[in-house]
C-alpha cells in the first residue's frame, strides 16, 4: 500500500469519524435538526375578540407569525395593541375565538383546562410587569412552587429551586419575604420562578415596566443571559423597543391587533 | 400536587389570617362542645338507665296481671297491634291468689314468682325522716348480684323483720359511716287508711275528699346489709328492700297515686300484679305462653324497656339536632372565611394558575383549608365539651355528695360519638368549603392577574 494512499485513507477515517461525531452530538443535542425545520411556535390567522353586550372589541384580528425554538422575540406596541392578550394565548391562559395556535407538539385552543394547566407547567415559565410573586411565601417558597404544583418531591424542590435563584444571583436572599426585597430582585425570583422547572418558552410580560433604566436593562441583559446559554426561546412584550434591540433577534411591533412590521 | 404539600400549603394560609381563622375555629368550637355535651347528655341518661336494667336483671323479669296492664297498652299502641282488648274483654279475670302465684313457681325456666308489693314509706332514724319506696323480694334473689350486700347479709327467711338499702341513704339518714347502721333498729313508717275515720268523712267523699284519715304505723326493723350502688346510684336514692313474707304482712296502702287505683278492675281480686323472674331469658316465650293460656296478663320489662329506649332515641335525636345547629352555623361561618379567603387571594390564584396549577389542585387547596378548620375546630371543640361536662359533672356532684347521694355520671363519652361528632365536624367543614372552592377553581387567570 502507498504511502499516498495510506494517508488518504486515514484521512477518509478521520473525516469519517469527524462526521459521525458531529451526527451523534447533533441528536444527542435537545433541538434534532430534523425539528429544527419546524417552527416552534406557529400562530395561524389567529382572532381574539372580546364581545361586551353588543359592541365587539378584537384585541387580535388574523395574526400569523412563527417562531423558531431559541429566538428571542420582542413584542412592542401602544397600549392597547394586544401584546398581553397574544402572550395570554401563548401561555394557553386564553383561547382565540378564531385560528390555529401551536407551541411545540401542544396545539392550544382545544385544550381541555388540566391539560392547559400542563402545558403550562410542561412548556412555559411566565414573567409579569408585577412580579406577582406570593407575599407570604419567601423567594425560595416561590421559586419551588411551580414544582410543588407539579408534585416534585420536597428534597429535589429544594436543590432545584436554590439552582434557579443561584442563576439569578439571589441565593442570598432566598429567606427574604417579598416585601423585604427590591424591585428588581423580585422580578429575579419571579426569572428563577419561571425557570425553575426547565421550561422551553419564557414568557415576559413587560417584564422592566415597573422598574428603573438601570434595574430594567439589567432584567434584560439577564433574560438575554438565559436565552444564549441555554438555548430557551424567549418572547418579551415591552414598551421600549431600544432596551431588547440589542438582543432580540426580532423585534415585532403588534397596532390594533395585527402585526405593523417585523424587522429584522 | 402531592397531599403533604396541600396540607402544609393550606396550614400557611390559614396562619396567615390569624385571627379570622381563630374566630372561625371558635364557632366550629362552640358548636362541636354544644354537640358533645348534649350528646353525651342523652347516651348518660341511656346509659345509666341500661345499668340499673341490667344490674337488676330486668331483662328476666315479668309482671303478671289479671287485666291488660297500662304498659301492656302502651306496648300494643306502640307495636300498632291492639287486639289484646277486643279479644279478652269478655273473659272473666283471673284473680292473682297466693296459690295460683305460688303455681308460677313451678313453671320450666322460672327462679322466683310472688306478688309485687311495692309500697311508699318514710324511714326514720336518729332524728332524721325520709320518704323512700318498698319493694319486696323474695329469697331466690340472694342470687341476683344486684341484692348481695355489701356490709352485713342478706335476709335469712323471707319473714325476717328486716330491710338493706343502699349507703348513701344511710349517710343520707346521717350515718357518716353507713358500716355503723347495719344490724341497727330502725323505724320504717307505714301509713294505712283509717276505717272509721273514713265512715266519718264519708259525706265528704261525694263532694271531694281534702285530707283522708289516715293510721301511721312505726315498724321496728333491723338493717340486715348494705346495698351495692356503684351499678344503681338512682334506684339507691329511694329503694328500700324487705322480704317479701315481711313486707305482706305489713300494714299499708300499695298504691302510689289514685292512677293505680284508677287504673285497676275494681271487682278484681287478689293482688294488682305478680313479678315473675326468670333463670333466663331464654325461658320467657315458653313461660309467657304457659301463663297467658291462665288468662293472665303478661308485661315483659324488657319490652317495656325497648319502649323506653325509643324514647331515648327521641330524646339522643331532639338533643342531636340542637347540638347539631350549633354546629350548623359554626359551619356557615367556615364558609364565609373561606369566601373572603378566596375573594382575598384572587390575584394568587390567578398567579398559581398562571405557573402551572390545575383547577382540581386549587379546588383541593380551599377544600383542604376548610377541612382542617372542621377538624382543628372538631378536635378543640371536643376537648372544650369535654371540660364543660367535667365542670358540670363536678358541681352536680359536689351538690349531690352534700345531700348523701353517690356520684352519678350524667354524661356519658362512648367512643363512638367522639368519632362520630370529628367525622360530623369533618363533613359540614368539607360541605363549607365547596362553594368557595369551586369558586377558586373556576377564577380566570387572566382576569386575576389584570386585577391590580
Ligand atoms: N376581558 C376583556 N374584555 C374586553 N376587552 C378586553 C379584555 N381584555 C382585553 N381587552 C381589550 O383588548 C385589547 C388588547 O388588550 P391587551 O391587554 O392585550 O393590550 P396590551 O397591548 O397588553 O396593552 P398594555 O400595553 O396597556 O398592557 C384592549 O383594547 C383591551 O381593552
Ligand atoms: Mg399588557
Amino acid at each position: 500500500m502507498a504511502p499516498v494512499e495510506a494517508h488518504g485513507l486515514l484521512f477518509s477515517l478521520v473525516l469519517s469519524s469527524a462526521a459521525w461525531f458531529m451526527h451523534e452530538h447533533s441528536t444527542m443535542s435537545i433541538h434534532p435538526v430534523s425539528q429544527k425545520m419546524e417552527p416552534f411556535i406557529r400562530l395561524a390567522n389567529i382572532s381574539r375578540t372580546y364581545a361586551m353586550g353588543a359592541t365587539r372589541v378584537a384585541a387580535l384580528r388574523q395574526v400569523s407569525l412563527t417562531i423558531d425554538e431559541g429566538e428571542f422575540v420582542a413584542i412592542v406596541g401602544r397600549s392597547g395593541s394586544g401584546k398581553s392578550t397574544l402572550l395570554h394565548l401563548l401561555a394557553a391562559l386564553d383561547q382565540p375565538t378564531e385560528g390555529q395556535l401551536q407551541v411545540g407538539t401542544w396545539t392550544l385552543g382545544t385544550l381541555h383546562p388540566r391539560q392547559q394547566a400542563r402545558f403550562r407547567r410542561e412548556m412555559v415559565g411566565m414573567i409579569f410587569q408585577q412580579f406577582n410573586l406570593i407575599p407570604s411565601m419567601t423567594a425560595l417558597e416561590n421559586v419551588a412552587l411551580p414544582l410543588v404544583l407539579a408534585g416534585t418531591a420536597s428534597d429535589i424542590r429544594k436543590t432545584q429551586a436554590i439552582d434557579s435563584l443561584t442563576r439569578v444571583g439571589l441565593r442570598e436572599r432566598m429567606d427574604h419575604r417579598p416585601t423585604e426585597l427590591s424591585g428588581g430582585e423580585q422580578q429575579r425570583v419571579a426569572i428563577a420562578r419561571a425557570l425553575v422547572s426547565d421550561p422551553p418558552l419564557l414568557l415576559a410580560d413587560e417584564p422592566t415596566g415597573n422598574l428603573d433604566s438601570t434595574t430594567g436593562s439589567q432584567i434584560i441583559r439577564l433574560l438575554d443571559s438565559i436565552h444564549r446559554n441555554q438555548g430557551r426561546t424567549v418572547i418579551v412584550v415591552t414598551h421600549h423597543p431600544e432596551e431588547v434591540a440589542a438582543f432580540a433577534d426580532r423585534i415585532l411591533e403588534l397596532h390594533d391587533g395585527t402585526f405593523v412590521d417585523s424587522s429584522r | 400536587m402531592r397531599f403533604a404539600d396541600l396540607i402544609q400549603l393550606a396550614l400557611d394560609n390559614l396562619r396567615r389570617n390569624r385571627t379570622r381563622s381563630l374566630l372561625t375555629l371558635i364557632g366550629v368550637m362552640i358548636g362541636v362542645a354544644a354537640l358533645l355535651s348534649l350528646m353525651s347528655y342523652g347516651a348518660g341518661v341511656q346509659f345509666n338507665a341500661e345499668r340499673e336494667f341490667n344490674s337488676y336483671e330486668l331483662y328476666n323479669s315479668l309482671r303478671i296481671t289479671s287485666s291488660p296492664s297500662i304498659f301492656g297498652r302502651f306496648s300494643d299502641f306502640a307495636t300498632a297491634s291492639p287486639d289484646l282488648e277486643s279479644e279478652n274483654d269478655d273473659r272473666p279475670s283471673v284473680p292473682l291468689t297466693d296459690s295460683l302465684i305460688a303455681t308460677f313457681a313451678n313453671i320450666d325456666g322460672v327462679l322466683a314468682a310472688y306478688p309485687e308489693v311495692i309500697f311508699p314509706a318514710k324511714l326514720k332514724a336518729s332524728g332524721k325522716s325520709l320518704p323512700v319506696q318498698v319493694i319486696a323480694i323474695p329469697m331466690a334473689f340472694g342470687d341476683i348480684p344486684a341484692y348481695h350486700p355489701v356490709t352485713g347479709n342478706f335476709f335469712s327467711a323471707p319473714t325476717d323483720t328486716a330491710l338493706m338499702m343502699a349507703p348513701s341513704m344511710a349517710r343520707r339518714l346521717g350515718y357518716e359511716d353507713p358500716e355503723t347502721l347495719v344490724g341497727q333498729t330502725i323505724t320504717l313508717e307505714t301509713i294505712s287508711l283509717h276505717i272509721n275515720g273514713l265512715i266519718r268523712a264519708a259525706p265528704a267523699i261525694a263532694t271531694g275528699l281534702t285530707s283522708i284519715p289516715l293510721i301511721h304505723h312505726n315498724n321496728k326493723v333491723t338493717v340486715a346489709g348494705l346495698l351495692p350502688e356503684d351499678d344503681q346510684p338512682i334506684s339507691g336514692l329511694v329503694r328500700v328492700i324487705l322480704p317479701i313474707d315481711f313486707a305482706q304482712q305489713m300494714q299499708k296502702i300499695t298504691f302510689f297515686s289514685t292512677v293505680d287505683l284508677m287504673m285497676r278492675d275494681g271487682n278484681a281480686k287478689g293482688y294488682m300484679a305478680a313479678l315473675v323472674q326468670l333463670s333466663h331469658p331464654d325461658a320467657f316465650p315458653g313461660v309467657r305462653q304457659q301463663l297467658e293460656d291462665q288468662g293472665l296478663f303478661v308485661t315483659s320489662f324488657r319490652d317495656q324497656f325497648a319502649q323506653a329506649e325509643r324514647i331515648f332515641l327521641i330524646m339522643d335525636l331532639a338533643l342531636g339536632v340542637i347540638g347539631f345547629i350549633a354546629l350548623l352555623v359554626a359551619t356557615v361561618g367556615i364558609a364565609n372565611t373561606m369566601m373572603m379567603n378566596v375573594m382575598e387571594r384572587t390575584r394568587e390564584i390567578g398567579v398559581m394558575k398562571a405557573i402551572g396549577g390545575d383547577e382540581r389542585d386549587l379546588q383541593r387547596l380551599f377544600l383542604v383549608e376548610s377541612g382542617i378548620l372542621g377538624v382543628v375546630g372538631g378536635v378543640l371543640g371536643l376537648g372544650l365539651g369535654w371540660g364543660i361536662t367535667r365542670l358540670v359533672q363536678f358541681g352536680v356532684n359536689m351538690y349531690l355528695h352534700q345531700h348523701g347521694v353517690p356520684n352519678l355520671e350524667i354524661f356519658h363519652i362512648p367512643l363512638w360519638l367522639i368519632v362520630a361528632i370529628l367525622s360530623t365536624a369533618l363533613f359540614v367543614s368539607l360541605l363549607a368549603g365547596i362553594l368557595p372552592a369551586r369558586r377558586a377553581a373556576r377564577i380566570e387567570p387572566i382576569a386575576a392577574l389584570r386585577s391590580a
